[in-house]
Formats: structure tokens, C-alpha cells, sequence
């Protein structure tokens, strides 16, 4: 009876575990802080007639390689999954690694870039050399919360790391590696709409 | 619950593909900046790329295919912001321009010649303050 009671209360999402709807609520508000900033950017964009063209102050072609390193990060976490599923444990293990990897090079990017930005192009958190303040602010507002999200994907992707190689995510068990996918997939959707809206736009 | 490894290799396979056209997607986003069709046309392109950028990541990598309509609802619910961008956007030029938004020459001189002068500032500082 109770199984049954629960098992209709759920059918709503199918066979979809309750972590994995819980993420998707979270990431569902999550998008909607991240469109917060990004309409923020766009408010303050077409409010000022002296807004720099983004591509002339930002360095397009490395961020175009991090939003490809970022797109690469994703298929090894499917595949991570996928090798999961089939109850290969060690090569899940070793396409989180990747995946991880793949996330602490792209923050080794976002930090040069920052550096870079600061001082050769007198882009900082407050000011803007050659133009509205209110660019600077907006790109490192929303480039920075973007980035946190991936530090925390990457220390949520070594936890599930070390969980596989301690051998909790055995036979096919991958529940919480799809549930961390989830928020993995998620950072990079995010930022190929970030890549889009402030640096090409 | 655990698949074949002849399933799991053709489910890689078309991750693999999906990635591919990821990238042809973002190489040719990146000049669509540089094209001659107008600054309207071209914000559009970008949205158009953007959005189908972010469905496929959704559909295949997310697996959004495989969930029910239920849980697909709640995944484009914050769609709903596309919406209020858009309303927003529209009525943010007819708002009066301020002069707020032209004057960061100020501050970024304090940043170049504040540094030797930062005792002096201070002093300055408290004595206006005891005045007081």
C-alpha cells in the first residue's frame, strides 16, 4: 500500500529519482539568478550609448577555447556516466578525472584572463578605463558567479571521484553521478549563453 | 540495471557527435559578430545559435529526452525570464540617460597617483573630521 501510495505520488516525473528532480528544481533557480545578472547586463547595455564593443576589449579566441574545453568537460562526463552504467567503474573514474580536469583548466583561464584584463586592459571589479564603469562591473559580476559555479562543480566532481574509487557507484549504481552531471551540464549550458550574451553580442 | 558495453559504446558514440556539432556551432558563432547584415540580424543569429546551443546540451546531455513532459515543463520554466529580458530591454531606452553612466575618469586617477599620497589623503581626512 505504501509502496504503491508512493509510487503514484511520484509518476509525475516518471523514473526519475527524487535527488535528481530535487537538482533540477535547484538548477531551475539557479538559471533564473543567472538570468538576474544577465538582464542586468542588458539594462545597464541599453541604457548607455557609450558601451564598448565587447569583442574589441575582450580576448575572443581564448574564451572561445574555454567554451570549448567547457563543451569537452561535458561529452567526458556523459561518457563517465555511460561506462557507469555499464558497470565499468574504473573508466568512470577515469572520465570524472577528466572531466575535473577539464573544469580546473578552464578556472586556470578565467584566472589569467582576469589578471590579463586588470592590468593590460584597465578592465577592474569598480572601473573601466575606456568606458562606462558599469561594463567592467556587469562582466566580472556575471563571468564570476559563473566561475564559482565551477569550482563547485569541480570539488562536487572529485567527491564523486573518490565515492567510485571507493567503490560506491559499483554495478551500474550511478544515481549520484548522473544528479552531479546534471549540475555539470548545467554550468556549461550556462555558459554558452554567457560566451554568446557578453562576449560575441 | 547495468547495460552492455556494446549499448554503452553506441550511446558514446552519439555524445561524440553531438560534441562535434557543438564545436562546428561555436566556431561558426564566433564570426557571426564580423558579418555585414546589420547589428539587429546579427544579436538575433546569436540568440538563435545560443539557444540551440543550450537545447542540444539539455535534450542529449542532461537527458532531458529521456524524462517525462512533467519534468521537461519544470526544465524550460525559467524560460519565462526570455520574457521579462525582453520587456525589460524594450522599456529601459526610454528611460531618461543618466550622467551616472559616463564618469569613471575620476576614480581610475585616484588608482594611477593615489598610491604616494595615500598618508596624506588620510590626514587631510581626519582633520576635516575634527573640524567637525
Amino acid at each position: 500500500m505504501g509502496h504503491s501510495l508512493a509510487k503514484q505520488e511520484y509518476d509525475e516525473f516518471g523514473k526519475a529519482s527524487h535527488g535528481k528532480v530535487g537538482m533540477w528544481f535547484f538548477l531551475v533557480t539557479d538559471a533564473l539568478a543567472f538570468s538576474g545578472f544577465l538582464i542586468g547586463y542588458a539594462i545597464l547595455r541599453v541604457s548607455n550609448p557609450n558601451w564598448p564593443k565587447p569583442d574589441e576589449v575582450l580576448g575572443i579566441p581564448l574564451s572561445a577555447l574555454a567554451t570549448f574545453l567547457l563543451i569537452c568537460s561535458s561529452v567526458t562526463m556523459v561518457v563517465a556516466q555511460t561506462w557507469g552504467e555499464a558497470g565499468q567503474s574504473k573508466k568512470m573514474a577515469k572520465y570524472l578525472a577528466l572531466t575535473a580536469i577539464g573544469g580546473m583548466i578552464f578556472l586556470g583561464i578565467q584566472a589569467y584572463e582576469y589578471v590579463h584584463l586588470a592590468h593590460a586592459v584597465g578592465m577592474t571589479f569598480s572601473d573601466f578605463v575606456s568606458g562606462p564603469p558599469q561594463f567592467a562591473s556587469s562582466f566580472y559580476v556575471v563571468t564570476g558567479f559563473h566561475g564559482l559555479h565551477v569550482l563547485s562543480g569541480v570539488i562536487y566532481l572529485w567527491i564523486i571521484f573518490f565515492r567510485t574509487i571507493m567503490g560506491k557507484h559499483d554495478n551500474g549504481r550511478v544515481n549520484h553521478v548522473e544528479i552531479c552531471g546534471l549540475f555539470w551540464h548545467f554550468v556549461d549550458l550556462v555558459w554558452i549563453l554567457v560566451f554568446t550574451f557578453i562576449y560575441l553580442l | 540495471m547495468v547495460i552492455s558495453e556494446a549499448k554503452a559504446k553506441s550511446k558514446i558514440k552519439l555524445y561524440l557527435k553531438i560534441m562535434v556539432w557543438l564545436t562546428i556551432l561555436t566556431v561558426v558563432e564566433i564570426f557571426v559578430p564580423k558579418l555585414s547584415i546589420g547589428k539587429t540580424s546579427i544579436g538575433w543569429l546569436l540568440v538563435i545559435f545560443a539557444s540551440v546551443k543550450a537545447a542540444i546540451v539539455g535534450w542529449y546531455y542532461m537527458h532531458l529526452s529521456y524524462e517525462t513532459s512533467w519534468l521537461k515543463w519544470v526544465a524550460v520554466s525559467p524560460l519565462i525570464a526570455a520574457f521579462y529580458a525582453g520587456v525589460l530591454i524594450l522599456e529601459a531606452p526610454s528611460r531618461p540617460y543618466s550622467e551616472y553612466y559616463s564618469a569613471p575618469k575620476r576614480v581610475v586617477k585616484k588608482l594611477h597617483h593615489g598610491e604616494g599620497h595615500g598618508d596624506h589623503k588620510k590626514d587631510s581626512h581626519d582633520s576635516e573630521d575634527s573640524d567637525h
